[in-house]
Formats: C-alpha cells, sequence, structure tokens
C-alpha cells in the first residue's frame, strides 16, 4: 500500500511538473498570463509532491532529511510551494515553466540514487535534525526563489522594462529577507543542536563555515541599495548568494567535516 | 555623485573580506583550519566586523526599520561577545575510561594545543557502557580481485556470511560452513575453500580492514569476511565517588549530555582495546553559550521583524 502510494506520488508528480512545463513554454508570450492549466498542472504535482514527502517519511521510520535524494525533495517542494504562494502574482508568467522544471530535475535525482535507506547514525538522532534542516530547506527555497527574481531583473534592466524592475526589485528583496530570516534560524538551530550533540556551538566545520559564508553574501545585499543605479549590482549579489548556497550543499559535501554522512 | 555612502562601503568591505577570509578556511585541510579560524589575524578581523555594527547601533535604531536593524545589530555583537567569553574563559577536557575504570581528573584541552590535567571535584567510576544496535551486524563474505591500473582490491563477488552460501571464481570453490557472533562483536566465520587442485581447506576469517584483506586465496585474489553492524545510541553510566562513599549516577549519552558540579558531560566515542571497551567523554564548562545563544535571540527576533515590517530595499 505504502510502496504504491509512493510510486504512484512520485511518477505523478514528475509527470505533472513535466506537463506544467511543456505547457508553460508553449502558452510563454501568449494571451491568458495566468496560465491556468500549467497552474491547476503545478498545484497537482506540489500536492502530489507533499504527498510522496510524507510516504517517504512514514516508509523510513525516521524523518528523511539526510540523504540527498530527501533533501532534493524538501528542497523543490519548498521551492514550488513559495512561488505558488508569493512568487505567481509577481514574477512573469513564464517562470512557472521554469520552477517546474527544476522541481521536475529534483526529483528525479532521486530516481537516479535509488531508495535505500540508511538508519541514522546516533548523533542525528535528535529532534533537532527535523527542526534544523527544515528552516534551512525552506530558507534555501525563498533564497532561490529571491535570487531567481534577481537573475530576472538583471535580464531585464533596460528603460523600456523599468515598470516590471520596479515590482521585481521590492518582491526579491521580501523572498531575501524571508529566506534570510530562515537561514538564521537554520544556523542557531544547528549551532544549538551541536551544542547539545558535542558540547560546541560552532566548529567551523566546512558546511558550517560556508552557510556563514552565504548569511554574509545575503547580509551584504540587504546592506546594498537597490535604486534606479545600483539594482544591476543588488542583483548580482543576490545571485552570488544562490551559488554560494549551492556550493554549501555540492561543493562542501566533497570536503570531510561533521556533516558529512552522507 | 558616489553610489554608496561611506558607512555602507566600508560595511559592504568588510561582509568581502570576512566572507573571503571564511572561504579560504573552508579549502584548509581540518589539521590546519581551526589554527586559521583561532589566528589573531581572524580575530582582528571580526573585532573590525564588531565595532562596525556597534558604529551603526544608534543609526539604524532611528531609522524606519529600526528595530529590525537595531536587534540584528545587537544580537550580532552579543554572538561576538558570547564567542570571545567562550574563547577565554571556557574549560574544556576528556576522560577516556575502561568499564569498571576510575578518575578524579580530566586532560586539559587548550587552543594552544597545550594539555594539562585538572582535578575534578570528585571521582568517576565508569559503571558500564552500552550499545544499542538497529539490528544485529552484517555479515558478508567478499572476493577481492587486485587491481593493478588502481592498485588496490577490487570486489568481485559478495554474499551473505550464512552457512551454505556458495562464492565460486578461476577454479576456486567457497563454502561458508558457520558464523559465530562473539557478543554483538563482528565474531568470526569459517569457510571451506576447495582450490583449483582439488585441495580442501578450513579457514576461519575474522574482520579485517577492507584495504588490507588478510586471509588469501592465490596471489592476485583474496577473501575478505566484513560484519557491519549500524549503531544506534551508546551511553555511559557513571557513578560520583567521594572518599569511598557513592554518590549520584550520572548517565551520559550522544544528544543527552549529563549535567554535574557545573560541568556538561558529552558522550564522545568509544573503541575495543584487548577486549575491553573505552568510553571517551568531553567535559565543557563555558560561560560563553548563555551570550551567544542570547545573541542567536536577537538575530532571529531582527530578522523576524524585518519580515514583518515590510522590508524595503535601501534607497541609494
Amino acid at each position: 500500500m505504502l510502496n504504491n502510494a509512493l510510486w504512484l506520488s512520485f511518477w505523478g508528480s514528475i509527470l505533472s511538473y513535466l506537463v506544467c512545463a511543456i505547457l508553460a513554454g508553449i502558452q510563454a508570450g501568449k494571451k491568458d498570463p495566468r496560465m491556468r492549466i500549467p497552474l491547476a498542472f503545478l498545484i497537482l504535482g506540489a500536492s502530489l509532491h507533499g504527498l510522496h514527502f510524507g510516504c517517504r517519511w512514514m516508509a523510513q521510520g525516521q524523518p528523511p532529511m539526510v540523504q540527498q535524494a530527501d533533501l532534493f525533495v524538501l528542497l523543490s517542494l519548498s521551492a514550488v510551494l513559495t512561488y505558488l504562494t508569493a512568487g505567481r502574482r509577481l514574477l512573469p508568467s513564464s517562470a512557472m515553466g521554469w520552477i517546474a522544471l527544476m522541481a521536475l530535475l529534483l526529483m528525479a535525482w532521486q530516481a537516479r540514487e535509488g531508495s535505500a535507506v540508511k538508519p541514522l547514525i546516533p548523533a542525528l538522532r535528535s529532534p533537532w535534525l527535523t527542526i534544523h534542516v527544515f528552516f534551512c530547506m525552506v530558507a534555501y527555497g525563498a533564497l532561490a526563489m529571491g535570487s531567481f527574481t534577481c537573475f530576472w531583473i538583471l535580464l531585464r534592466v533596460s528603460p523600456e522594462s523599468q515598470q516590471q524592475v520596479r515590482r521585481w526589485v521590492p518582491f526579491a528583496e521580501r523572498m531575501i529577507r524571508i529566506g534570510y530570516l530562515f537561514l538564521t534560524l537554520g544556523i542557531v538551530t544547528g549551532s544549538i543542536w551541536a551544542q547539545r550533540a558535542w558540547g560546541r556551538y560552532w566548529g567551523w566545520d566546512p558546511k558550517e563555515t560556508a552557510s556563514l559564508v552565504t548569511w554574509i553574501v545575503y547580509l551584504a545585499y540587504l546592506h546594498y541599495p537597490k535604486g534606479p543605479r545600483s539594482v544591476r549590482r543588488a542583483a548580482f549579489l543576490g545571485i552570488a548568494g544562490i551559488l554560494c548556497v549551492g556550493f554549501t550543499w555540492f561543493g562542501v559535501a566533497l570536503l570531510p567535516g561533521l556533516h558529512s554522512y552522507q | 555623485m558616489r553610489l554608496l555612502r561611506p558607512g555602507r562601503t566600508v560595511a559592504l568591505w568588510l561582509f568581502w573580506t570576512t566572507a573571503v577570509a571564511l572561504l579560504i578556511g573552508v579549502f584548509l585541510p581540518s589539521s590546519r583550519s581551526i589554527s586559521y579560524f583561532h589566528s589573531p589575524g581572524l580575530g582582528l578581523l571580526w573585532l573590525l566586523v564588531g565595532l562596525a555594527t556597534l558604529l551603526c547601533f544608534p543609526k539604524s535604531w532611528r531609522r524606519h526599520s529600526g528595530v529590525s536593524q537595531g536587534l540584528s545589530h545587537l544580537g550580532f555583537v552579543l554572538v561576538l561577545l558570547g564567542v570571545l567569553v567562550s574563547g577565554r574563559l571556557a574549560k574544556r577536557g576528556v576522560l577516556a575510561l575502561p568499564e569498571g575504570g576510575m578518575s578524579h581528573q580530566i586532560l586539559l584541552q587548550t587552543t594552544g594545543m597545550q594539555e594539562n590535567l585538572l582535578d575534578l571535584p570528585s571521582s568517576l567510576r565508569l559503571l558500564r557502557f552500552e550499545i544499542d544496535t538497529y539490528g544485529p551486524p552484517l555479515r558478508e563474505l567478499h572476493l577481492l580481485h587486485w587491481s593493478d591500473s588502481k592498485q588496490r582490491w577490487i570486489p568481485l563477488k559478495t554474499v551473505p556470511a550464512q552457512p551454505g552460501e556458495i562464492l565460486e571464481t578461476a577454479g576456486w570453490r567457497i563454502r561458508v560452513v558457520h558464523s559465530v557472533d562473539m557478543t554483538g562483536g563482528p565474531g568470526e566465520s569459517l569457510v571451506v575453500l576447495v582450490g583449483p587442485k582439488e585441495q580442501e581447506e578450513q579457514r576461519v576469517l575474522f574482520a579485517s580492514e577492507p584495504h588490507d584483506p588478510q586471509s588469501f586465496l592465490a596471489q592476485d585474489l583474496r577473501l575478505f569476511y566484513s560484519a557491519h553492524v549500524d549503531v544506534k545510541a551508546y551511553r555511559s553510566t557513571l557513578q560520583v565517588e567521594k572518599n569511598g562513599t557513592q554518590g549520584e549516577v550520572l548517565v551520559t549519552e550522544v544528544n543527552q549530555p549529563a549535567h554535574w558540579e557545573g560541568w556538561r558531560i558529552y558522550q564522545e566515542s568509544y573503541w575495543e582495546d584487548q577486549g575491553r571497551v573505552w568510553s571517551r567523554m568531553e567535559f565543557v564548562q563555558d560561560p560563553g553559550v548563555g551570550v551567544v545563544f542570547l545573541g542567536y535571540l536577537f538575530l532571529v527576533l531582527g530578522g523576524l521583524f524585518g519580515v514583518l515590517n515590510g522590508g524595503k530595499p535601501h534607497a541609494e
């Protein structure tokens, strides 16, 4: 029963995202700016995606928050939900296709990794695991949305598109502020957990340090002015932030440290 | 006309310098990174960042979004202050005991890599050390082949180390007779080898390191027995003893430290040596933790106010 639900929710969400991405690509620039049909598929995909995450939790008997594939499932869900709740009204309609494509690729990653579950090592057997990873994933989802908007701003900084850019700058700022709050919560909860597990709130582990660098880069973004003359440089900072997130996740995984469980 | 005001330019330069300095540390080998992060140069940088944040504090408090920025700045300064207190006043030491062993001293660690012994208020005896596992050990028999090109042993075939299982390769036939479990440990496996010339031989295999398989069949063919157990939790039960009288019993486990006489006792690791299990515990007294956590609270509150206030972008 559970295996069937896992299988159906996985392939159902992948298929929904695929249809959404294709339809959004076809409809881009056409009359219906709300893209109702692709949106329906995106919502269907997100619902099945959420169901799949719940099924993984039940199947594993532990929070699915340790293996790379599990984290991709959570991250992509976070990004899609952020788009549906906050980004859809402000971002251009063609962004929907890119979001669906990103979710599709991240979900598909677990097919490559397989579904073997490793039991949690003693240090990870703590309620802080769920709290810490949850905050980090929500942060990454919101930061991805904010940096994605910065990328959009960079593409459209021209005199004729100033109207649109003026709407996106506050949106990117808001998304990054939300992401920054959750990133702070992620770092803080990780630090409290480290204090409880190892007796030190900071150990200069590569992942800890890289997440601190990410935090500083987004802090620089938040301190940077975003007037007409500086919006381009600020957008570069927003993109540098998401590159730091990527480095914290993938680059640091190659280095030895307290976070090299996978 | 300048794009940025002087104060903001300084702040952004400090952000970049700190980010780059930290990034360098990420790529250093772990043996060098700790001394790098505790170096006077980085300390000076953090001091500058702290001073700049303090100088910004009154100005940020007066702005429209002052509560958010003020709380964040205050939180950040408190975190740096807490780290300074930890660096100066924290005590950290280790105690390794075998089951039944007792000590009244811990080996104190200092950042200068010097080690001193420190007396504890009472003696501590390790009453017992327990390991919880997710299940019985997973025992396997592997056939390994030496690869000249990769200069290491490559797995050819693997079977569960259970009676009746058979491995066959290059004229060799290996049959598992039985596997023995030794009190939850790796145990041993008895196998019958039948060689290419039909010679038969019994051999007992013990778990060894995968990079150095001990049991060989031929020059480039080896048999390797592994027993893997997934550890769920481990804990030490300590008895406090003073002047021959027994005091309280302390239990420390990973993620569940014990509290005793102002010390927090953390279960760190364990190992086996000549049939005895040793438990390594870390003793910590850190008055900076409270200040750092208070700083965290202000940082989070500042971030929360930043989101709730609407968080308008800075003007030029």
